[in-house]
């Protein structure tokens, strides 16, 4: 079907988001019992309940499916090295923005918690810089 | 152990808990920080461990190196053991949720951006062909239902 590419950037990047989110929402159903540092989600559906949730979600990617041969969109595809090139850079920017000189936007930082937080940080932001490099390295 | 002296692990982190209390905005930019890249870290090797993934309108393609994935996830693991530690070192909290309120989140906002993009909506780019207005408006429809159904079946939690 033939209409016009703003439509169709539109209505792609809509699907897209909606997949991606239907993504995080089962790799969360099926992440339970991971033991994470700073977050933890308590698993509080019963298993009826993430049976019907997996139905609906496998129900929309059929229609996603069908939205794609029927308008003809075109599949996105980005390289895993990209990806992960991506990520650390904005962990970089992150990191660097939690530095003690920054925090004093908070008020101000014990002397003690820049000498303590300063290199941890400052090694933080080498390893990043290491998941780079070995990216990087083709 | 005194303050300042390094920990026996090899990753070269001082062992060295806080006495002197950051203050609790201070805190909480700290903790949100280090809680968003664990979040980052861990969907990273859950795409290096699957080698990469294949939906409908996306693929991320595998196209690292065999040796490359080990030292990546090596990385990471090395990473995510930092972490451990300033959590420790600056006792900061764990962020709880429970996956009820999760996903009610998630699929509200998707909800959302689908009626944002039916076609009355899409006139913002430009006239909408009426066979366009036929063939996606009903499927977002169905696609919404969907989503509907879902947050009454997880308003049953």
């Amino acid at each position: 079907m033939d209409f016009g590419d703003s439509h169709r950037r539109s209505i792609t990047n809509a699907l897209r988001y909606t997949e991606e989110t239907l993504g995080t929402v089962e790799a969360a159903l099926m992440s339970q019992g991971r033991l994470n540092v700073l977050h933890r989600i308590e698993d509080d559906l019963t298993p009826a309940q993430k049976e019907k949730i997996c139905d609906c979600i496998h129900t929309i990617r059929s229609i996603i499916a069908s939205l794609k041969d029927t308008l003809s969109l075109e599949v996105h595809a980005i390289p895993l090295s990209r990806v992960i090139a991506g990520a650390a850079s904005a962990l970089w920017v992150t990191l660097t923005e939690t530095e003690p000189k920054r925090l004093t936007r908070y008020g101000p930082v014990p002397e003690e918690i820049s000498t303590a937080l300063g290199p941890d940080l400052e090694r933080l932001i080498v390893q990043v810089h290491e998941l780079q490099a070995i990216v990087a390295h083709r | 152990m005194m303050a300042g002296s390094p920990r026996p692990h090899g990753l070269g982190l001082f062992y060295w808990r806080a006495r002197t209390k950051m203050n609790p905005d201070q805190k909480r930019h700290l903790a949100a920080t280090l809680c968003l890249m664990e979040k980052d870290l861990v969907q990273q090797e859950r795409l290096l461990r699957s080698r990469g993934e294949k939906g409908v309108l996306y693929e991320v393609v595998d196209t690292l190196r065999d040796g490359q994935h080990q030292k990546i996830l090596a990385q990471v693991t090395k990473l995510l053991k930092c972490i451990a530690l300033v959590k420790d070192q600056f006792s900061l909290e764990v962020e709880q949720t429970n996956l009820q309120k999760m996903l009610v989140g998630e699929l509200t906002m998707l909800s959302v951006w689908l009626q944002e993009t039916k076609t009355k909506k899409l006139r913002g780019y430009g006239t909408v062909d009426e066979e366009l207005q036929h063939r996606l408006d009903p499927l977002l429809e169905e696609m919404a239902d969907q989503i509907g159904k879902t947050l009454k079946t997880l308003a049953g939690a």
